[in-house]
């Protein structure tokens, strides 16, 4: 469909709030993939909080980002690490939080352009919590980077402001017209002075500034399409969380989200855990394992959950 | 659904309830319902994108589109205008709320059933729904229960009752509209037809 190029799919998952679980939902969507003949690798760029191989059960990696951050290697391959997965590698986080914990731009430039450059069917990020400019700037290195809620209300409420974070940042770093810039940040705060409310507000008050501008914003926000996941649901009540997030995106940002589906809470996400050792590998036809693959096949098809769940 | 980068201020019925204009009654309902949740006050981390005043206008105008949008000729009509082929469309008022927190009491329920307080069945709740001076058709404009599946409720008719996943939701929404207990109802009705060899999942 693609020609004879490999067709490469990087997505970056991320949430806003802590412990929701983005890396036992990176490593285990990293095996899922694996199991159907893809070649994946996994980015850990959780800087400061890296954990993603003590899931993928390597308790000291020998080689991490640090040693490609601090030039002591000069290619982004040469850090990448076997696991026990055939077929699924491993870039480590960062251990050394004082000095990586807040790289320079310039460093993070290099990482980023480093991992658009790997080989391999699907690359997936993962992310930190919050929403600083390294961790936008990171989910920003696809048009369907991931979204990870949990059904709490604090979960959504840092969700919906890891949203906004992304979007008015995707507009900013779109232009370098410093009046559009401007204007982007100050929509950014609700009380600005100038009155913009929404992003449609200021989506017409850069047209107002620059036609051609505006146009192709709009364009940008129509391509912009990430994905969403709900973890550790317990009702069908909960797995419908995963619309109204959907319709709020729409009616908010004007932005489409597929909704790709809900993992249950399970106890045996606990134990692999505990135990170190993949959910996939541990406990395969677990409850969350099966919502994991289901998930993987919507990401690898492009389909999402339609509005009613039977 | 495309995405068409209009406010919702502008949007029409459709993209107001996010179903596809050839939607069809069910779909439009479904919609309408996880509409207002997602919009309701309780509606978690919301607030982080939206006021309390726009939440509120955006209810106002989901029910609106329901109102025409649910009712076949307002819907045609609102289509043809859609269409250019028209210029005006009717908005039906909205219906009176006919039980706005209802909390019906045990003696009220003993009067209501001849001494009893259950159990809830099909024969029950119409007396209940009688002992309010309500209608059946008030109850199914109220819940949006089909006037066809209110009757095999009361009726108990288990030929023509539907699946259990919306015979649930109408138990609820009938139970809801008399000042009872939904999941005392939804137990004490499922128990009785299941007794009669009600099987449809």
């Amino acid at each position: 469909m693609y020609g004879e190029k490999r067709e490469k799919n990087i997505w970056a998952i991320g949430g806003g709030k802590g412990g929701i679980g983005k890396s036992f939902v990176v490593a285990n969507l990293g095996i899922a993939l694996c199991e159907r003949g893809k070649e994946v690798i996994l980015v850990d760029a959780d800087l400061g909080g890296a954990n993603l191989h003590t899931l993928l059960g390597i308790t000291y990696p020998t080689i991490t980002l640090d040693d490609f951050i601090r030039k002591e290697v000069r290619n982004i391959e040469d850090v990448l690490v076997e696991t026990e997965v055939p077929h699924l590698k491993l870039i480590s986080g960062s251990l050394d939080i004082l000095t990586m914990s807040n790289p320079k731009y310039t460093q993070k430039q290099r990482v980023i352009r480093h991992i658009y450059s790997l080989d391999a069917d699907y690359i997936i990020i993962d992310l930190g919590a919050g929403s600083s400019y390294h961790v936008l700037d990171f989910f920003l290195v696809s048009e369907r980077g991931i979204f990870l809620i949990t059904p709490e209300p604090t979960s959504l409420e840092n969700a919906y402001r890891f949203l906004k974070g992304v979007f008015f940042r995707k507009l900013r770093n779109l232009t370098s017209q410093y009046e559009v810039k401007k204007i982007i940040e100050l929509a950014m705060d609700r009380g600005n002075p100038e009155g913009i409310k929404t992003p449609f507000d200021l989506l017409e008050r850069v047209e107002g500034i620059d036609r051609e501008m505006g146009a192709l914003l709009k364009e940008e926000i129509r391509r912009f399409r990430p994905q969403l996941i709900v973890n550790q649901v317990r009702n069908r009540a909960e797995a419908e969380i995963g619309f109204f997030v959907k319709s709020a995106c729409r009616k908010y940002f004007g932005i489409e989200l597929s909704y790709l589906g809900y993992i249950f809470y399970d106890h045996n996400v606990y134990l692999s855990i505990q135990k170190g050792r993949p959910l996939l590998l541990n406990h395969p036809t677990s409850d969350a394992a099966r919502c994991i693959r289901d998930i993987t096949s919507k990401l690898i098809n492009g389909g999402e959950l339609s509005w009613s769940l039977r | 659904m495309v995405s068409s980068m209009k406010t919702w201020r502008d949007q029409n019925y459709y993209e107001i309830l996010e179903v596809d204009p050839q939607a069809t009654d069910e779909e439009i309902r479904i919609a309408y319902e996880k509409l207002k949740t997602t919009y309701s006050p309780s509606s978690p981390g919301i607030y982080a994108l939206f006021t309390p005043q726009e939440m509120k206008e955006i209810l106002a105008k989901v029910e609106e589109a329901y109102r025409v949008l649910s009712n076949p000729r307002n819907r045609n009509e609102y289509d043809l205008m859609l269409r250019g082929e028209k210029t005006e469309v009717t908005i039906p008022a909205p219906a009176p709320a006919i039980s706005l927190h209802r909390h019906l009491g045990p003696a009220e329920l003993r009067e209501a059933l001849g001494g009893e307080e259950g159990p809830f069945s099909g024969e029950n709740l119409r007396k209940i729904r009688e002992y309010l001076s309500l209608e059946a058709d008030e109850v199914a404009r109220e819940t949006k229960i089909g006037r066809n599946n209110l009757s095999s409720i009361e009726e108990e008719d288990i030929n023509s009752l539907p699946a259990l996943v919306y015979l649930k939701g109408f138990l609820k929404a009938y139970a809801k509209v008399l000042g009872l207990d939904p999941y005392k109802v939804i137990e004490d009705y499922l128990a009785r037809i299941t007794r009669k060899g009600y099987q449809r999942e």
